[in-house]
């Protein structure tokens, strides 16, 4: 997924962080889904795995920031750590896929995924202890916060994400990870 | 969705909607600041009365200007009895297992309920006043002193105004998806989680497909007429801002500051 | 049994600076087994009409009967209505997501309650129906395939549940010429078979050649209800009302200023060759 220009990578994350914003509308729409799908983050991990590490990471940072300017949600006072969140998971995102090369992709995107989301959960609580709740935040409320409640996202994510990237891949959208050396992959 | 959302700029005469873009963006982070230092009752009720001005002045009828708050009414109720009843203090009214209910902990519930409010309503009446290609391009000149760290701002203001320009045929196209899978029998009423995670597969796919071909034509458009990058183009001659604007950030200021010392 | 739609008014965003008024008291009833084409320019509310009678949007005001029953109503069970009407909207390759051809068209039947043989006779009986062979691309991914390809594929999505009505919104808007006039055969064969079509287009050409009823619609009202002969004839009618003429159409007023004496009620190629024939005495060029 590295042969793609510049260009082509700004307008896909342009792309992205429109859908930071349209996506949580959508789903809106369909009772208590926003809340636990975590629609938002599906853009942002996207962006990272097939534009690269600086990609995802404006992603992550525009996105939840460009949704709050345009129509408020989410709500100012919750914006920075969730922009810190979701700038972690693109930037693992990209940055694991360019590092894991194991001949599969799936395998690949399942890896970095997986890094990525832990690694933005950690940090999330981190700064959330540390920097926004300023003491009133314990352990217990960010396991409570981001495992138990974010769950289904988490595996709405794991699942989703891998078929985007097949279908993207499938419609020629995107280039081809191993092009010829894997052809047992579809 | 030709429905109205909440928070779409809404073309109008007001002083808000004729103050310079740039102006009410900065001055909008300065009230952020100011809310969040506020602390005390004298202090929210300046806000109030900031707030309420504002709504007066912006020329919005009152329902489109409040519906960023009323929408998330169940939010608000949550973020209030989370902060009523896990705030950890010694003279509880009531305690049970983790949860304890108490005088200070009610009246932080209220505060930071309060404060969410204000910002919330600001917010909307910023974005309802101010058209989305000008928020862009006062977000650019916020960022334009990271020039100085190498960060290319001008391809990252290129990359904020293209994301809002495909909003409105995003919001359309996912419309259209979402009708097209449920006329063709999709559900999204189950009750349970995991058929209701499956039945968002038939929307995500298709959205980011059709997303995803836009940008590749939209791409190659830009590229065969010579795109390559921001930096260097001619860039639009920025206007140095108004007196009304430099009026507008020195209210904000007073206000600010007027919450520090409360 | 028909379609009713008896007074219905659809606003937007009611209340808002964004407020208006897209249907404006329509009544109209579709019989069965008729092809009806719904004609407008872009904005007048057909795209809003046809998604109200789909069962997909709420009117403000006014109903919709569907085999004697609301179709709005709070107690009614939209299942029937998704198995008895199927939608194809503007560009519906968009809709496709499934890994395989099958999987995808198979979607609209995953709460039939039909066997697992049914199920793969009905995609069988869809995608033949479209023009493919089952056996060459069941299991291909959709993605793959060719823009037109995907297009048949997604219409066959639509008729796998074997809607009564069939309604189509713009179906033929970027197919090229050749592309148009299969998919046209291929919905009036549907029609023969028994199928309701209600077809939405601004290109009165192709709604005048397959359509035998045309509704004819400005600033969401109802404004001609008729067959395409009758309305076509009247070609200061649908100057006035700035909808686009014929070709067949315009062709047969110049024909008659020139002279020739041949009828105005001209809604197509066939009908237009057809008279320019009876004029000329019959003679078989």
């Amino acid at each position: 997924m590295q042969t793609m220009s510049t260009v082509k990578k700004s307008i896909i994350t342009a792309v992205c962080i429109a859908l930071c914003y349209v996506l949580p509308l959508l789903f809106h729409g369909i009772q208590g889904a926003g809340q636990i799908f975590c629609p938002m983050h599906i853009p942002v991990f996207l962006c990272g795995l097939v534009c690269g590490w600086q990609f995802g990471l404006l992603c992550g940072l525009a996105g939840p920031a460009l949704s709050s300017a345009l129509c408020g949600m989410p709500p100012v006072s919750i914006l920075p750590s969730m922009m810190i969140e979701l700038a972690v998971y693109g930037l693992i995102a990209g940055l694991m896929m360019r590092c894991v090369r194991t001949r599969h992709v799936y395998a690949d995107l399942y890896i970095s995924l997986i890094v990525a989301i832990v690694a933005g959960r950690v940090v999330n609580g981190l700064v959330n202890a540390l920097i926004f709740a300023r003491g009133s935040y314990s352990m217990a409320t960010w396991v409570a916060g981001s495992v138990v409640k974010s769950w289904p996202g988490t595996v709405i994510q794991l699942v989703f994400i891998p078929s985007i990237v097949f279908a993207l891949m499938k419609a020629r959208l995107i280039p081809e990870r191993y092009p010829k050396e894997v052809p047992a992959d579809d | 969705m030709r429905e109205h959302l909440t928070g779409q700029f809404t073309p109008g005469t007001s002083i808000l909607h004729r103050l310079d873009a740039r102006a009410k963006f900065f001055g909008f982070l300065i009230l952020i600041a100011a809310t969040v230092c506020t602390d005390a009752w004298p202090g929210y009720a300046l806000l109030l009365a900031v707030t309420a001005a504002v709504v007066a002045i912006c020329g919005l009828p009152l329902r489109t200007a409040l519906a960023s708050v009323a929408r998330m009414g169940w939010f608000f109720l949550l973020i209030f009895v989370m902060n009523a009843l896990f705030f950890a203090t010694d003279d509880a009214i009531w305690h049970w297992w983790i949860l304890t209910l108490s005088v200070p902990g009610i009246v932080q519930g209220a505060q930071v309920t309060a404060r969410l409010a204000l910002i919330l309503v600001m917010s909307n009446v910023l974005t309802c006043t101010t058209p989305p290609l000008e928020i862009t391009g006062a977000i650019q000149t916020l960022l334009s002193p990271l020039r100085l760290v190498r960060l290319p701002v001008e391809d990252i203001a290129m990359i904020l105004s293209v994301a809002v320009q495909f909003i409105p045929t995003l919001l359309e196209e996912t419309d259209t998806i979402r009708k097209a899978q449920i006329a063709r029998g999709a559900r999204f009423e189950s009750r349970r989680l995991h058929e209701r995670a499956q039945a968002m597969l038939p929307l995500i796919v298709p959205i980011f497909l059709s997303a995803f071909k836009r940008a590749d034509e939209l791409a190659m458009a830009m590229e065969a007429r010579g795109y390559r990058g921001a930096r260097g183009r001619t860039r639009k001659k920025s206007v140095p801002l108004p007196l009304s604007g430099w009026g507008a950030l020195a209210l904000c200021a007073i206000v600010c500051a007027a919450e520090i010392l409360l | 049994m028909p379609i009713t739609v008896t007074n219905l008014t659809c606003v937007y965003g009611a209340g808002t600076p964004f407020e208006t008024t897209a249907l404006r008291d329509v009544s109209v009833t579709v019989e069965n087994g008729s092809f009806v084409g719904i004609l407008g320019r872009t904005g007048c509310g057909k795209s809003t009409l046809i998604q109200v009678m789909a069962g997909l949007l709420t009117p403000t005001a006014g109903t919709v009967i569907l085999d004697g029953q609301d179709i709005h109503a709070r107690r009614y069970d939209r299942s029937i209505l998704r198995r008895k009407v199927g939608i194809v909207f503007q560009y519906p390759e968009c809709q496709l997501f499934e890994t395989t051809v099958e999987k995808d068209v198979a979607f609209g039947l995953k709460h039939s309650g039909l066997s697992a043989a049914e199920k793969q006779a009905r995609v069988r009986w869809a995608l033949e129906t479209v023009g493919f062979s089952f056996e060459k691309v069941h299991d291909q991914p959709p993605m793959g395939l060719s823009g037109g390809e995907k297009r048949r594929v997604a219409i066959a999505g639509v008729l796998a549940t074997k809607p009564e009505y069939l309604i189509l919104d713009e179906p033929i808007a970027g197919l090229d010429p050749l592309g148009r006039e299969a998919f046209l055969q291929l919905i009036t064969e549907l029609n023969r078979g028994g199928m309701t079509i209600l077809m939405v287009s601004h290109n009165a050409d192709c709604l005048g050649a397959y359509a035998r009823r045309l509704l004819v619609l400005e600033d969401g009202q109802l404004v001609r209800d008729g067959t395409p002969e009758e309305i076509y004839a009247d070609l200061d009618w649908m100057r006035a009302h700035r909808l686009g003429v014929p070709q067949s159409r315009t062709a047969a007023a110049l024909l008659k200023q020139g002279g020739l004496d041949i009828p105005q009620d001209i809604a197509s190629y066939d009908a237009l060759l057809a008279a320019v024939l009876r004029a000329k005495g019959g003679a078989r060029p």
